[in-house]
């Protein structure tokens, strides 16, 4: 259960008629649920765009009926909305591929996080693995979110994500030694 | 391999690895509300908090339900009445909120709603209040954090209201249709308290307009949540209860159109008149009090429209040209407002122009009479030094008992009166 559920756990229903604790539920998940709709949209503004839709649609839902598990559920719609907008190919022509290397000095947090890879070159690194493990990386290390939350956002059992994040761990220790050579 | 970890944390907040900064973050929250429809700041309710209300998720949970209902039943209602008319910042405001919490939990969802609006009522009042302590007192400047939290403590109410209204509608759609009703009226009723305590709120922020912005909100939710509840309980009750909101609002709007264009005619007179008394007033223009009669005359016909479409069934579109026209007659209300502010101003210079042309006329005759005074005086003076230049003492002795010879009186009698 997570920090958030646990809160408004009280009461008739979670989040139910509590306008406040949608502006929290907001604060907590839309930089992640952005971040998720980032590498997955060929475009920042379209990531922008649908993350409010993802929020708009889970807004109108609670206007109905609680939501039990808030961090699956806008995942869920996350996907849905992405499905979406695949389907509609004329968004898909419009859209530019992201410039991941053309990176000015500025952006380049290596030395900031006295690293050797600069950032570039860390996403490209990701970028070669398999998107399934690309996905359980960017939510165990830029989302901070546990194996639990992980698993209820994909939709999966605690053990598939286990076992898929260690693969992953060493798809990338693979990819990084590579880089290297 | 750590290491690799550890530049994928600190990458988090990157905007290359999709992170947001605040503002990106402020701008998906303001575009949610927006698509939402409702305003930033109600949703942001829990945010905004004051030290006074610091207690306020205890007051929601069941225990404080508990509480106050022990404090309303072994202290009797002395404390709770000594609370209900307390305003925000004094002692007794928490016992306030906590008995309205109460109320709250222990209502029926009809009930809800209605209790919501009331409390809704009480916000304003209260900044009403506050206004009026901050004007006995001949304080400079008004609490203003405290009037703007309870102006969204207003708006939170509302939006409560219409909120208890929509659950309603799904338990049972013939008492949403009544309740609809009731909370119509009631924000009917409340919309001059509002305009009364949001024209004197002096705020730098967006919260009067936050605040209006719900309540439009609010009122066009309502009449949806009426029309939609009756398509849906379709009895003889919700039909009676939907004319009736409908010739509510018709009564309504046709009162401020009629009054509006009574506004426009004095106006338009009184305009007139100060042209013919100065043309160099600032005054407001002619022509566009001429625009305001040609919207009149739109909303003339929205009305005859409105009314044609809900005897044809179209109840929703009713509401909505209704919607529309209040909106018109509230941007012409704005604009007449304006009017009025540059005619009070030309008769305030016109009058201040009055009294300084009395001030001078006054200061003149006083300058006259002062002038004439002098005169007689120096004439007085003269004629005094010529009798002592040009007549001899003798002369003006025998001067003397000529005149008093003249005047036919005994030297006796003479003696006598000196």
């Amino acid at each position: 259960m997570s920090v958030l559920q646990e809160k408004n756990n009280h009461g008739r229903g979670l989040w139910q008629g509590v306008s406040g604790s949608f502006a929290e539920m907001h604060k907590n998940f839309a930089p992640r649920i952005e971040r998720y709709l980032y590498f997955k949209l060929p475009r920042k503004e379209d990531a922008e765009d649908l993350t409010s839709e993802v929020f708009a649609r889970a807004w109108a839902y609670l206007q109905i009926q609680p939501i039990a598990h808030p961090n699956a559920f806008l995942y869920r719609i996350a996907r849905n909305l992405i499905a979406d907008y695949y389907r509609d190919n004329s968004k898909v022509g419009q859209a530019t591929e992201r410039q991941l290397l053309s990176v000015p000095d500025s952006m380049n947090l290596s030395k900031q996080t006295e690293n050797r890879f600069a950032v570039e070159e860390l996403l490209q690194i990701i970028k070669t693995l398999k998107s399934e493990y690309q996905e359980v990386l960017r939510m165990r290390f830029f989302d901070d979110m546990s194996v639990a939350e992980i698993a209820e956002a994909l939709g999966k059992t605690s053990n598939n994500i286990r076992v898929v994040l260690f693969r992953a761990k060493n798809a990338l220790n693979k990819a990084t030694k590579s880089f290297k050579d | 391999m750590r290491s690799i970890y550890k530049q994928l944390r600190a990458l988090k907040n990157h905007p290359l690895a999709g992170g947001l900064s605040n503002a990106d973050q402020e701008r998906i929250w303001l575009e949610t509300c927006r698509k939402i429809g409702r305003s930033n700041l109600v949703i942001r309710e829990t945010t905004v908090r004051l030290p006074v209300w610091s207690m306020s998720k205890f007051f929601s949970t069941p225990m404080a339900v508990s509480v106050a209902s022990v404090v309303m039943l072994t202290t009797g209602f002395m404390t709770t009445v000594s609370a209900s008319d307390s305003i925000p910042g004094e002692t007794f405001y928490n016992v306030k909120i906590l008995t309205e919490r109460a109320q709250i939990k222990l209502a029926s969802l009809d009930r809800k709603a209605v209790l919501h609006t009331e409390f809704a009522v009480r916000r304003l009042d209260e900044v009403a209040k506050l206004q009026a302590a901050a004007k006995n007192e001949d304080r400079q400047t008004v609490n203003q954090p405290l009037i703007d939290h309870t102006l969204v403590a207003y708006a939170v109410q509302v939006t409560q209201a219409t909120d208890s209204l929509r659950e309603l509608q799904a338990e049972d759609a013939e008492s949403a249709v009544v309740i609809a009703n009731d909370l119509a009226s009631s924000l009917e009723t409340i919309a001059p308290a509002l305009d009364a305590v949001t024209s004197q709120v002096v705020s730098t922020n967006s919260t009067v307009g936050d605040v209006q912005q719900t309540t439009t909100a609010a009122s066009a939710l309502i009449t949806d949540v009426a029309v939609e509840s009756h398509e849906t309980a379709d009895t003889v009750l919700s039909a009676s209860e939907i004319k009736k909101l409908f010739n509510n609002q018709l009564a309504l709007i046709e009162s401020r159109y009629s009054f509006d264009g009574r506004r426009v005619e004095t106006l338009r007179r009184v305009i007139k008149e100060l042209m013919v008394i100065d043309q160099e007033l600032v005054l407001p223009n002619i022509k566009e009090l001429d625009n305001y009669l040609v919207v009149m005359k739109g909303v003339e016909k929205d009305i005859v429209e409105a009314n044609r479409v809900f005897d044809l069934g179209g109840y929703k579109t009713a509401f909505r040209i209704f919607e529309s026209s209040k909106r018109l007659l509230l941007k012409q209300e704005i604009g007449l407002a304006k009017a009025e502010e540059l005619i009070v101003d030309a008769r305030g210079l016109i009058a201040l122009r009055v009294e300084a042309e009395k001030v001078a006329l006054a200061e003149a005759e006083a300058a006259a009479a002062q002038a004439v005074e002098a005169q007689a005086v120096a004439e007085a003076a003269v004629s005094a030094e010529l009798l002592e230049t040009d007549v001899p003492a003798e002369a003006q002795g025998e001067d003397a008992g000529s005149a008093v010879q003249n005047s036919g009186l005994d030297t006796e009698e003479l003696f006598k009166l000196e």
